[in-house]
């Protein structure tokens, strides 16, 4: 079952956007849903490397030893990531790497379904801190439209509120947008892209800047559902006022019970299986 | 150009999008933050990043020309590149960010066609190149460092950054037993870093299937699933692919015609400095026509100093000398420039094995050891070439027939512009009979139509091409100190009141620093005040204010100099600043007041400087004290070691501020960060304000500001005390009247010599024969060497001949008919005078350098002394024969000679005139004396040092560097000419030029060492430890020792040792052309110990060593001292080059990796 099948996706009321409430649902535990990531990434990194990701799974699952060449290449691939067991990257920087890829798992799985055309990759900006990303969706009408999202994890032992998270993010995405939209425009030239997809993404720079009823912004927050209680977008529709189409501004919450727990068990399966 | 952004430009970008700011909005915003960053290192606010990196996509689309037009796009990259490069003027991103933006301001000044400030950037931002160990952690930072360096053209940097790259990526591959190292995550970085390697070795050797490899690992890299993470990386390899093309198109091996040979290309895309891509006015001229073709006879180029036309001229001289088989002359108004010229092209030419070599005004002086027949550029002045000419086994015409004419806006100088027309004149006369080729250069004409029709004359075709492009930008500023508040009254002082008093009290205001800028495309004004008051204003205040007015103290008030401290330390931090002042003297005291205010440095390089200018000027000379702070000046009168040394300085940036006169903006290509135009003239005794600083002058000085490839702005400021309004910054943009050029023939002062010599003529004197006015005579004394000529070569000289020649003149162009009747009366008279002479009479005027009135003397001189010249006297004996009591005022009293006073002290009523015997000087100048000695021993009653020292320069250069040894070279010429056999030796005139004792030192001097003591010094040691030696043996004997062991046996201080190396240079050893056409060279090594046939390496190169050679990281050999400067230029083109001992140690190898032929 893919990633998204293991969350309930709830819509609760909200005015001036659309708020996406996405949490476990029961069917599955939270280390399990650790393992599938872990084996989403993996499988994303390393699964056309020959048997490399197969090689990774079996290990996982079943322990033993690789081959020194499989490790040397797994450890590799991962070490620039999360570091490796004995020397791990900081707490922040797996935490906001899991929570990143969480994120792309999730809305690439599609909400409401069928809904999302493309999601770009996931990456640390290279013209400011802070993790985006970006999707085209297609509307009821077949009209495709963009939305620029702004990732925010909060941690367990995090002391800010959601509240002021979601402000920051809001005003980072007012702020940072365009240099954002200009990061996936630029490297997406060279793409293979439909028709329909390349000439927005040339209109994006535009649509963006004239806040068009093509464009949109969401924010998404990540973290613990005890840190993510009554969540309030209100910002972000303060700061894009002019985004009239509906769904055009989104925040989605993405709630695990331990999210420190959950991206340690992560980091945990990937090492497993090097 | 006043800004530069212009309004039309905002307009482009911002295409009324209603979602962007006004273009209005857009400079404000703009000029806010330039003003930001220049006043508080403040940087660029959010909203104005947002259209930064708006426009800079937008431009960046695949299909951005479609949907955007070229003008929009070229204009939205030009502003992104400017906003961007604000912010990261800044200096406060961190390393990741810095990477990023720099990059994405390369671009958009590559894509921008402002190339020069794509490779500012780099060396600006990117300052401590760092190296990393290769592994896959690294190969991510690494492919981002190599993406600026590859828009920064660094090719060394690259090639070392990807150095084992592809032998790392097959390694992986085998150990860890896959099929594509691309695949995996690190297959955008990897791909990026070796796209990097191959874009460069398709620009350094025009290879397309490297620039095809390059395109596919670009594309691999965008594309690379797996590297979804590496997004910095991907999209600097988008943003490649969509420029490369470009870049290409404009590389040396596009842009020039396929009749230039390879090795020519490839001496631009290796030697130094390295030209991968041509900029737009090189890439235009070259479009429009063929500048090769040895059917375009004449080319006329024009533009603005850093708008890149010297490397025209090299390319056209290059592709001459290998194309054609015959030598090219260089023609540069000064001295100085003549050497720059012909290091530059030394430094490009040893890449083809071709010769440049400076040639002295005085035409063969016997230190020639050349192959006659070698293609060679002869740098020289004009007056040298015009020497030449007349020189009576004149081969000059038959071997050299290029003739590339720079700055050639002297043809409007008072005096000595007719020299240079006069040349131009004749091998445009000649251009036919003698297939003769000329270009002239300069980036100051008004008038550009006149040069061309000039060229033109006659029916020819000129290639021309004018363009006011420049990479640099200009910040134009005025600086000036104004009261704001006049109601403050600091104090006030009563004043002595006497029965005819004017005035009872002064009174004090505060005086506050006021800079001026305009807006981008705007004329309106923005006028930054310091916050804090700078010094005190003086008034004096009348008795009477009914009647009388109040009047500014000068004496009292803050000086003109003090003023301009708080805007020399405002720009400091940026780079090294340039004042500009009208005269020597106030050259050398704000020089003095700037120095007066800063810390003595402890830097090494200073240190030394100061010491050699001590040694030089004696240790209570002001320049020894403002160099030790980082401070000097430069003006006509310092010694030419000391300004050779200064000019280095600069350029290395040991120096932080130099203040000079228009003498070195016109005479040295020394590019600086800012131009301050501390004053544009100054009062005569009459009261009368000379404004000197103007037209071409300010041109020229203000093209200092902003080097290219070093930085993206430059800064002008003139300091201007009155109001400032859009009229004021005019004077900072010379228009085009501002700098029209006028043939001399048509100035005011001709009228006049016309008007004396048609009333000697109503005399009924010999007219042609006597008169001696500065410009009319020069013109005479050439049309009789014309005739003469043609008499002589080609066998014709009639009248119609000259008119024929004043036909292809200049003046010609630009002369009313009234005008040229004159002229043409004249000729008539010159042409009857000459068809009268006698043969001996003809030859006589005919093969002299001098004006006819000047000969007639000179002769009669010579004649009475000729007999006391034989060979037996030594060179110093036949100076003395030669300048005697008996002859020397009777040589002075010629118009060619100088009339320089020596007085002992600068001006005021009590000033006396102080006698020198100039035959004792000249000896002790040609013994070798230093400056202090003959300041003490001539000048002591002289008790200001700076104008002893100021004195003697201008005496030094007016007797011994002009006059007196063309006078010497004339009588030896004469005598020889009379005799078979006991020939004078022909050095003898430079010795006294130079200032040096011996023909082996003469020799040092006129190869490249500028120190006259390091001249000395080597002459001596030749003189004791290889006596039996010839001269012309000097660097080959020296060249057979270690550096270190130079440097003890002579005693070198570090800047000989630096000149010593110069010298070392001007001997061409073939490594360099070798390694250009066959990509592999080699040479015998020293070596003490026993050496291993194999590879090795070299040690990093310093000045003090020869360079070591390394086996295991064993010191086993060294680079001898003859091949050391060639090797150390290999080793600065960052070519990767393969090292091998082979023959049983004896010889090293150097092999270029992966050469392209």
């Amino acid at each position: 079952m893919p990633l998204n099948g293991s969350f309930n996706n709830t819509v609760p009321t909200s005015t001036g956007y659309i708020w996406l409430k996405q949490d476990k649902n029961s069917s599955s535990t939270e280390v399990q849903l650790a393992e599938k990531l872990a084996e989403s990434i993996m499988e994303m990194k390393v699964g056309n490397i020959g048997t490399l990701f197969a090689d990774w799974l079996n290990k996982k699952n079943n322990g033993g030893t690789h081959p020194k060449n499989v490790s040397d290449a797994l450890e590799a691939f991962v070490e620039v990531c999360i570091g490796t067991r004995a020397a791990q990257k900081t707490t922040d920087h797996k935490q906001g790497w899991v929570a990143e890829h969480l994120w792309f798992f999730l809305v690439k799985g599609s909400y409401p379904p069928g809904s999302v055309e493309r999601v770009f990759d996931v990456g640390l900006s290279p013209t400011d801190p802070g993790g985006d990303g970006l999707v085209i969706h297609k509307d009821s009408n077949g009209v495709l439209l963009f939305k620029l999202w702004e990732l925010k994890k909060i941690s367990d032992r995090s002391t800010g509120t959601i509240n002021a998270t979601i402000t920051k993010a809001a005003n980072q995405l007012k702020e940072k947008g365009t240099k954002y939209i200009m990061r996936y425009v630029i490297q997406s030239q060279d793409i293979d892209l439909t028709t329909s997809e390349r000439t927005l993404l040339n209109r994006m720079p535009d649509e963006w800047l004239a806040q068009s009823s093509y464009a949109g912004g969401g924010i998404s927050a990540i973290g613990s559902s005890n840190k993510l209680s009554s969540p309030n977008f209100t910002q972000l529709a303060t700061n894009f006022s002019t985004f009239s189409s509906i769904g055009a501004l989104e925040g989605r919450t993405i709630a695990l019970q331990s999210f420190d727990q959950f991206c340690d068990h992560v980091c945990d399966f990937i090492w497993n299986g090097i | 150009m006043e800004r530069y952004l212009k309004r039309e430009t905002l307009e482009a970008a911002l295409s009324d999008n209603p979602n962007l700011p006004s273009v209005e909005q857009l400079s404000e915003l703009i000029t806010q933050a330039e003003v930001e960053l220049l006043v508080s290192g403040d940087s660029v606010s959010e909203d104005l990043l947002k259209v930064a990196w708006y426009l800079f996509t937008i431009a960046s689309l695949r299909d951005s020309l479609d949907i955007y037009g070229v003008l929009r796009v070229r204009s939205a990259y030009q502003i992104s590149g400017h906003i961007l490069d604000l912010k990261i003027s800044n200096g406060e991103l961190p390393d990741d960010l810095l990477i990023s933006y720099t990059f994405a301001a390369q671009i958009s000044y590559l894509r921008s066609s402002l190339q020069p400030n794509s490779i500012a950037l780099f060396k600006k931002n990117i300052r401590n190149l760092p190296t990393f160990e290769l592994n896959t952690k690294n190969l991510k930072i690494m492919s981002h460092y190599a993406g600026v360096a590859l828009l920064g053209f660094e090719v060394g940097y690259i090639y070392k950054i990807t150095s084992g790259v592809e032998d790392f990526i097959e390694q992986k591959i085998r150990s860890w037993k896959i099929e594509d190292f691309y695949k995996t995550p690190f297959g955008a970085s990897a791909s990026l870093l070796l796209g990097s390697r191959y874009f460069i070795s398709a620009l350094v050797y025009g290879h397309e299937d490297s620039l095809r490899q390059a395109k596919e690992l670009f594309y691999i890299s965008v594309n690379s699933v797996s590297s979804y993470e590496d997004s910095l990386c991907k999209w600097m390899s988008s943003l490649i692919l969509r420029t490369m093309d470009e870049v290409f198109e404009s590389s040396p091996w596009k842009v020039l015609p396929e009749s230039v040979p390879v090795n020519v290309k490839r001496a631009f895309t290796l030697g130094s400095p390295r030209v991968l891509c041509l900029w737009p006015p090189q890439v235009d001229y070259l479009g429009s026509g063929d500048p090769f073709d040895q059917n375009i006879k004449f080319q006329f180029i024009s533009t603005p100093t850093s708008g890149g036309k010297t490397l025209l001229a090299q390319l056209i001289i290059a592709n001459h000398l290998s194309e054609d088989f015959t030598s090219a002359c260089y023609i540069a108004p000064t001295r100085s420039l003549c050497r720059e010229v012909e290091q530059s092209l030394s430094s490009r030419f040893r890449y083809l094995n071709l010769k440049a070599k400076y040639v002295e005004e005085l035409e063969d002086i016997g230190l020639s050891e050349d192959d006659i027949n070698e293609p060679t550029v002869h740098i020289m002045t004009p007056e040298s070439l015009n020497s030449r000419f007349r020189a009576e086994n004149n081969s000059i015409l038959d071997s050299c027939k290029l003739y590339v004419f720079d700055e050639v806006h002297s043809v409007g100088d008072r005096g000595r512009g007719w020299v240079l027309e006069e040349v131009i004149t004749l091998m445009k006369d000649l251009s036919d009979i003698k297939r003769i080729r000329i270009a002239l250069i300069s980036a100051v004409i008004g008038n550009r139509t006149h040069f061309i029709n000039w060229l033109g004359a006659n029916g020819s075709t000129v290639l021309d091409t004018h363009s006011d492009w420049r990479g640099p930008r200009r910040l134009n500023a005025i600086w000036k100190t104004k009261v704001k508040d006049w109601q403050n009254i600091v104090k006030t002082e009563g004043m002595q009141v006497r029965s005819n008093s004017r005035f009872k009290e002064r009174r004090y205001f505060e005086l506050f620093g006021s800079l001026t800028i305009k807006k981008n495309a705007s004329a309106e004004l923005i006028e930054l005040d310091t916050l804090d008051s700078i010094g005190l204003l003086s008034m004096k205040m009348p008795i009477d204010p009914e009647t009388d007015t109040w009047e500014r103290d000068g004496s009292h008030s803050l000086k003109h100099n003090e003023s301009i401290l708080p805007l020399i330390e405002l720009l400091s931090p940026r780079g090294p600043i340039l004042c500009i002042e009208s005269t020597k003297a106030k050259a050398v005291s704000l020089a003095n007041t700037i120095a007066a205010t800063r810390e003595e440095s402890s830097e090494v390089e200073t240190v030394e400087l100061a010491s050699f200018i001590e040694s030089k000027l004696s240790a209570d000379h002001p320049l020894s004290r403002a160099v030790k702070k980082g401070v000097a000046y430069h003006h006509g009168s310092l010694p030419g070691d000391v300004k050779s040394e200064i000019e280095i300085a600069v350029e290395n940036g040991v120096l932080d501020v130099l203040v000079a006169t228009t003498t070195m903006t016109e005479g040295v290509n020394l590019p600086v960060q800012a131009v301050i135009i501390s004053s544009v003239g100054s009062y005569q005794s009459d009261d009368e304000f000379i404004e000197i600083v103007k037209g071409p002058k300010m041109a020229n000085a203000i093209g200092r500001a902003g080097r290219a490839t070093q930085e993206t702005e430059g800064c002008v400021v003139l300091v201007h005390n009155g109001d400032v309004n859009s009229e004021t910054f005019k004077a900072l943009d010379p228009d085009d009247q501002d700098k029209y050029i006028s043939s001399n023939l048509l100035s005011l002062d001709v009228l006049t010599e016309i008007e004396e010599y048609e009333n000697i003529k109503a005399q009924g004197y010999d007219a042609i024969m006597e008169y001696s006015g500065e410009v009319l005579s020069n013109f005479f004394s050439f049309l009789w060497f014309y005739l003469y000529y043609r008499q002589q070569h080609l066998s014709t000289s009639a009248l119609e001949d000259l008119n024929r020649y004043i036909s292809n003149s200049m003046f010609w162009v630009q002369a009313t008919d009234t005008k040229k009747e004159k002229i043409l009366n004249l000729m008539n008279d010159l042409y009857s005078r000459y068809s009268s002479a006698t043969p001996v009479e003809r030859r006589l005027y005919g093969t002299s350098s001098s004006k006819i009135n000047s000969t007639k003397i000179l002769k009669a001189v010579f004649d009475r002394i000729k007999n006391s010249l034989t060979s037996d006297k030594s060179e110093i004996e036949l100076i003395k024969e030669i300048l005697n009591e008996g002859t020397v005022l009777e040589l002075l009293t010629i118009s060619e000679a100088p009339d320089k006073q020596i007085y002992n002290r600068r001006g005021g009523r009590n000033r006396e005139l102080i006698a020198i015997d100039l035959i004792e000087f000249i000896e002790d100048w040609v013994s070798g004396k230093e400056f202090p000695y003959l300041a003490n021993k001539y000048l002591s009653s002289i008790s200001d040092v700076d104008f002893r020292y100021e004195q003697l320069g201008e005496f030094v250069t007016s007797y011994c560097d002009n006059f007196f040894p063309w006078v010497i070279r004339l009588f030896i010429k004469w005598a020889n000419s009379e005799r078979n056999e006991g020939l004078l030796s022909k050095h003898t005139p430079g010795l006294v030029q130079y200032g040096v004792p011996n023909k082996t030192a003469l020799l040092a001097m006129s190869q490249g060492v500028f120190s006259r003591s390091l001249a000395i010094k080597l002459s001596a040691w030749k003189q004791v430890s290889y006596p039996s030696e010839h001269p012309f043996r000097l660097r080959a004997l020296l060249q057979n020792y270690e550096i270190t062991s130079l440097v003890s046996m002579l005693n070198l201080t570090f800047l000989e040792l630096r000149n010593l190396l110069s010298f070392f240079k001007q001997e061409r050893v073939k490594l360099l052309s070798r390694l250009n056409q066959y990509g592999i060279c080699e040479l015998g090594i020293w070596s003490n110990t026993l050496v291993q046939d194999g590879y090795c390496e070299l040690a990093e190169v310093s000045i003090s060593n020869n360079i070591q050679i390394l086996q295991n990281d064993l010191v086993v050999g060294q680079i001898p001292t003859k091949f050391h400067a060639e090797v150390e230029q290999i080793v600065e083109s960052g070519l990767p080059i393969k090292l091998t001992i082979h023959s049983s140690g004896q010889f090293l190898k150097l092999e270029v990796d992966n050469f392209i032929f």
